[in-house]
């Protein structure tokens, strides 16, 4: 039975990843390539590597905990099984992670990251009442629906920029600012359905403008008293708070411009690898820019 | 007004639909009816121009798209918003605001809990009141009555009447018809892809007793045969 269901689970990912047109033969090298890349990144930045590494396990495990879900696979297997299956899902997920981290010697990283893997399998998060709440109900849509997937991996993020504060450490609170904007980043991962964007009144120009607009506005909601609080305690560091603040101001805009190139379909390999270069190589963002923006305004023409 | 002339659309190999030429007039009520899959809401997608379509769809308000309140059959909402923020998504995308939400919920719909969790009638009076809120002057209403229950018909019904009273245009699909009886001034029949017939107001008495007699004649016998 449990078999049954992981075999689907694969067949599942096949699928997704054959969408994406690329043929699955590859898809092992390419896991291979992201955590070879995944390994040299740490050996460079041996802990703020292995913080990234556990937050984005932390905020993935999150996502399988979601209630529906859950709800379905309690209604379909034993309850034995269905513990079965959601430490093995998470087992299976955490794998690549684990074994680089154990490959770097990282015992203590390793050693939580399996714990956490363990505690996600027999948790379950319900809302709170009738729904998450957010300060953002009157603008929707991205940062609603992303708040509300990743609010735990938020609230992570500002404890440790708390202890940053506390332990004097500018790094690891600029880290955590920067997991916060790529947290934002990943909001507008998902294309809306075509007659949301039907119904919106503007031209492609304006749109596109509006969306930039917002997301920066309610993307400074969750970093600006963060990094304000940075310039008071690190005085002399307030260049670096603003080196991150113009980081964001191209970045997010950027994400929002490849999403209206790649819809309707969801942002995919082309694109991934286009922000991947700019995250190698930053000043990069200016010189795509401008090319993805107008392709994004010709797509956008279709459906607006 | 919005006025289709020689409104054709294929899928494929597929026509759809067939030369429809037909003028919807201001503050007038009309009723599509035709089998599943005639090619009623291809139509209303055509319009809307969520379809692309050869012939000219012309309207006396251009863009069209931006006076149009569209409810489709099948409203999708994405998971993790509530009602509240759906009916703000929709009425923000119009560049209307809306304050007093909570005293124009008349459906009293649980506003603060995630829409995707709804009933398909509390859905689709979610997607009402949100389309109704953006304040168009046209509506195309693809099975509004379709899953609420009978208080929200009644209000449905008075609903549509007052759209036509402040001089919208309003084009329904439904498969009841005594709620198109009620509302509409007139009634287009749709015929795999063809307007086959047009009813007047006058008429409908007339044209529910030919469709009973058609139908049942033609279907039900045969269950005892």
């Amino acid at each position: 039975m449990i078999n049954n269901y992981l075999k689907l689970q694969y067949k599942l990912l096949t699928r997704h990843f054959k969408a994406t047109g690329l043929p699955i033969v590859i898809a092992p090298f390419l896991l291979i390539g992201i955590c070879y890349l995944t390994y040299y990144l740490m050996l460079q930045y041996p802990v703020f590597g292995s913080y990234t590494v556990l937050l984005s396990n932390f905020q993935l495990l999150f996502l399988l905990t979601e209630k529906n879900r859950n709800d379905f696979l309690k209604n379909t297997f034993r309850k034995r099984d269905f513990h079965k299956i959601r430490l093995l899902e998470n087992g299976i997920l955490v794998v690549p992670s684990f074994i680089i981290l154990l490959l770097l010697k990282l015992w203590i990283y390793a050693g939580a990251l399996i714990t956490l893997a363990i505690v996600f399998a027999f948790l379950i998060f319900k809302a709170f009442g009738q729904s998450i709440p957010t300060p953002f109900t009157k603008k929707p849509f991205e940062f609603i629906i992303g708040f509300r997937r990743s609010y735990l991996l938020i609230l992570v993020l500002y404890i440790l920029a708390a202890i940053g504060f506390y332990v004097l450490n500018p790094n690891l609170v600029l880290f955590c600012v920067a997991g916060i904007a790529l947290t934002c980043v990943f909001y507008y991962q998902v294309p809306e359905p075509q007659f949301y964007l039907w119904n919106n009144r503007q031209r492609p120009i304006g749109f596109l403008l509006g969306k930039f607009r917002r997301g920066l506005l309610q993307c400074f909601l969750f970093v600006f008293p963060l990094l304000l609080i940075y310039a008071v305690v690190f005085s002399s560091g307030w260049l670096n708070a603003l080196i991150v603040l113009g980081g964001i101001l191209f970045l997010l805009p950027f994400a929002i411009t490849l999403k209206y190139v790649a819809y309707p379909r969801e942002i995919n390999f082309p694109e991934g690898f286009a922000l991947l270069l700019c995250f190698s190589f930053y000043p990069l963002i200016l010189a795509l820019f401008p090319f993805y923006y107008f392709k994004a305004l010709k797509n956008l023409n279709n459906y607006l | 007004m919005i006025e289709l002339i020689h409104i054709s659309k294929s899928f494929g190999q597929y026509q759809v639909l067939h030369e429809l030429t037909f003028t919807f007039e201001d503050g007038k009520v009309y009723g599509i009816v035709g089998e599943n899959g005639a090619g009623k809401t291809t139509l209303f997608r055509c319009i809307a121009g969520l379809e692309t379509a050869s012939g000219q769809i012309n309207a006396n308000l251009e863009p069209l798209k931006n006076h149009l309140g569209y409810l489709t059959s099948d409203p999708y909402f994405l998971s993790k918003l509530t009602g509240e923020e759906y009916i703000y998504l929709l009425t923000d995308a119009r560049g209307k605001s809306i304050h007093n939400i909570d005293e124009r919920n008349i459906f009293e719909l649980p506003l603060k809990e995630y829409a995707s969790s709804y009933s398909t009638g509390m859905k689709k009076k979610l997607a009402l009141t949100a389309t109704l809120l953006q304040d168009n002057s046209f509506y195309i209403l693809d099975e509004p009555f379709n899953g609420i229950d009978l208080q929200s018909s009644i209000i449905l019904t008075e609903i549509i009447l007052r759209l036509k009273a402040m001089n919208k245009t309003v084009l329904i699909s439904s498969h009841i018809f005594s709620t198109l009886k009620d509302t509409c001034d007139e009634i287009l029949v749709i015929e795999a892809g063809r307007i086959s017939k047009t009813v007047k107001k006058e008429h409908f008495g007339d044209f529910e007793e030919e469709m009973k007699e058609k139908i049942l004649k033609k279907d039900i016998d045969k269950l005892w045969l």
